[in-house]
């Protein structure tokens, strides 16, 4: 049967050796050849290991990222990056400051996703952070207001998509966890959204984290792209209950798995996500995948997650097949 | 010292704990990392939370700033410290800050709350011994600290907020008798909350009850539009506004004078860049008619910012006031 492919958000845990690795290149104890050589490495493992366990939309892992917003702007014209600031506890990453109009050399992602796709013959997902929440993620010291600062980086995300689909790419995901922080935003970010997916023939989708889904619902349905991605299962999918009500016109990327625990998650409690979401919308406009991004779980809780994931997939799959079957017979 | 001066300059809690450059003997960061995988003591890591609290403190006053802060060195978040010595509270999983892209743990009520000893009182009575100026004690306001946290065991806000507020009773009672002279109760939370104004102002006045010492509150991330006259019908000495985040305080004080002390927020903490001196001048002597006290300080927290930002912001601050001080005739 179609439908109910599986997936992930983007981000895999980094393998012990290139967390040393880039450790060291920071601290000029490696060169940047090697550093990319092991990214490559990293990636082939985890490429490998997706198509093992049965993911049908394939990720690259973002094992040359550090983090999905500083990481563009390390690439872009217009920005330079700050000392430390704290994110949490003693937890510090450097942030973006725009300084000047925000433009693009070259492509950022693309050979990245080049090389990912050369790997596989599944697909590889592009992976691009969205203009709002780069925007709401960094420093502004050039741009007048957060709108038109937005609405620049709207057009660079933009040609970078363009270049991903020119390079093949049949998903193109722009995440924009930002956008439920600041519900009274919604708009600027549904502006910039159109900028961003304008045009675009590929199949387009967005995640967005946990929030005040309350509040911008069914607002955020206007997003331009085909899928819209959340978290689900960290609330024990009681999100649904909110599409029940106004319907969701998308399709869904629907959060099966908490991935802020360590635990791997319950197969009983995967198909009972799953199932709940084939009462509100057909099979092949779901896409299973976890909450969010991977990387803070380790390898071992990543793939064992993602392992119950596709086991509980089947199962739905086969019992929805089942139900077919006998629907024909009485036909 | 202090009295003959029209304004006064000062900051709103923490200070950047990471230097950048060579500094790395006392960096606080790699001190607690080392901490926490055993190769140092507890009293090393004290020794070197000290050091950087009399660093914070040396530089606030170097840079001019009037009432100062111990720099909150060792806070994790805004209820952390707290929450660790209150017994019945566990320390659980991250949540974000409000509408920033910082994180604090979310503390959960496991069973009734009770105070022991104080949480804060040594670190001011350090903090004290190594300032020339005046260093006011900053607490969580009872309302924002139920707001931030998960409540198992009350299960009413109410409830919750008032044993809440005891606490931060005894907390502020043992900071008096340490000698704090100024006492601040931070309250995020309430621009977000407004509907809960009067929750929050009754769970003020029992955290303030008997407390002889100035006290007052510091909102910022939002204005008070709505919400200003029940907190000015109470008996705290002063009101901390952020005027950077919206234009709704400066539209509200625009025809309306408060008798209070006015803690007004007019420098960025939350963005990189440099405030424009005329701007920021004009804005203050627009302030210094409403009230009988101006404290000017950043909108909130100095720790959003990288460190290489604070020290021309707080120098720009502190320029602008000595101006208009200077040219004022007020003493």
């Amino acid at each position: 049967m179609n439908g109910l492919l599986t997936t992930t958000v983007g981000s895999f845990p980094k393998p012990d050796y290139l967390q040393k690795a880039r450790n060291d290149f920071y601290r000029g104890k490696l060169s940047a050849e090697k550093l990319h050589e092991l990214e490559k490495q990293a990636t082939r493992e985890v490429i490998q290991k997706q198509e093992e366990i049965g993911i049908d939309i394939i990720v690259d892992g973002e094992m040359y990222r550090g983090d999905m917003v500083t990481y563009f702007a390390e690439y872009l014209e217009g920005f330079k990056i700050s000392g430390f600031v704290r994110s949490y506890g003693n937890r510090y990453y450097r942030k973006p400051i725009a300084v000047g109009k925000i433009g693009r050399k070259a492509p950022v992602t693309v050979d990245w996703f080049r090389y990912a796709q050369s790997l596989t013959k599944k697909p590889v997902k592009g992976m691009l952070t969205g203009p709002y929440t780069i925007m709401d993620w960094s420093f502004d010291e050039y741009y007048p207001s957060r709108r038109d600062f937005t609405l620049a980086l709207a057009e660079v995300v933009h040609d970078e998509a363009l270049d991903l689909q020119k390079a093949g790419a049949q998903y193109i995901q722009i995440d924009e966890p930002a956008i439920s922080t600041r519900v009274e935003e919604i708009d600027l970010a549904i502006e910039s959204m159109k900028i961003v997916t304008k045009g675009l023939k590929v199949k387009t989708i967005t995640h967005i984290c946990y929030g005040d889904f309350e509040k911008i619902y069914p607002k955020m349905l206007s997003l331009a792209v085909d899928q819209i991605d959340l978290e689900l299962a960290n609330r024990d999918f009681a999100l649904l209950d909110l599409f029940r009500k106004t319907p969701f016109t998308k399709e869904i990327g629907l959060g099966v798995l908490d991935v802020h625990r360590h635990d791997v998650d319950s197969k009983e409690k995967v198909k009972r996500g799953i199932k709940k979401a084939l009462e509100i919308l057909p099979p092949e406009k779901i896409y299973v995948d976890p909450d969010c991004g991977l990387k803070t779980r380790t390898s071992e809780e990543a793939f064992a997650k993602l392992r119950v994931m596709v086991e509980a997939r089947n199962e739905v799959r086969k019992e929805l097949e089942g139900d077919l079957a006998w629907a024909h017979s009485k036909k | 010292m202090m009295e003959n001066k029209m304004i006064l300059t000062t900051v709103v809690g923490n200070y950047p704990k990471l230097t950048e450059g060579p500094v790395s003997a006392t960096n606080v960061r790699q001190a607690i990392h080392r901490r926490d995988v055993g190769e140092i003591t507890e009293t090393e890591l004290e020794k070197i939370f000290q050091e950087n609290t009399s660093r914070v403190i040396r530089e606030q006053e170097s840079l001019g700033i009037d009432i100062i802060t111990d720099g909150q060195i060792r806070w994790e978040d805004i209820v952390t410290p707290l929450a660790a010595k209150i017994e019945g509270f566990k320390i659980n999983g991250l949540t974000r800050f409000f509408n920033n892209n910082v994180y604090y743990r979310r503390p959960v009520v496991v069973k009734k709350l009770e105070w022991k000893s104080p949480a804060t009182v040594e670190t001011y009575r350090f903090a004290k011994s190594q300032a020339k100026q005046t260093i006011k004690a900053v607490l969580p306001s009872p309302f924002t600290f139920a707001v931030l946290s998960e409540d198992t065991v009350y299960k009413d806000e109410k409830t919750l907020v008032f044993t809440l507020a005891d606490i931060l009773n005894c907390e502020a009672k043992a900071l008096e008798a340490a000698g704090a002279p100024i006492i601040q109760f931070d309250e995020p939370a309430l621009v977000f909350n407004k509907e809960k104004v009067t929750l929050a102002i009754e769970g003020l006045r029992r955290a303030m009850a008997g407390v002889k010492v100035k006290k007052g509150i510091r909102t910022y991330f939002g204005d008070l539009s709505g919400i200003l006259d029940p907190l000015l019908d109470t008996d705290m000495d002063f009101i901390g506004m952020d005027f950077v985040s919206t234009d709704g305080n400066r539209k509200l004080l625009a025809k309306k004078k408060i008798s209070k002390g006015l803690g007004a927020g007019v420098v960025d903490a939350r963005n990189t860049k440099l405030e424009d001196p005329k701007a920021l001048e004009a804005l203050v002597r627009e302030l210094v008619e409403k009230t009988p006290q101006l404290y000017i300080s950043p909108s909130c927290g100095l720790e959003f910012l990288p460190y290489a930002s604070v020290a021309p912001k707080l120098s720009r601050m502190v320029e602008v006031v000595r101006r208009i001080n200077g040219k004022g005739g007020c003493s």
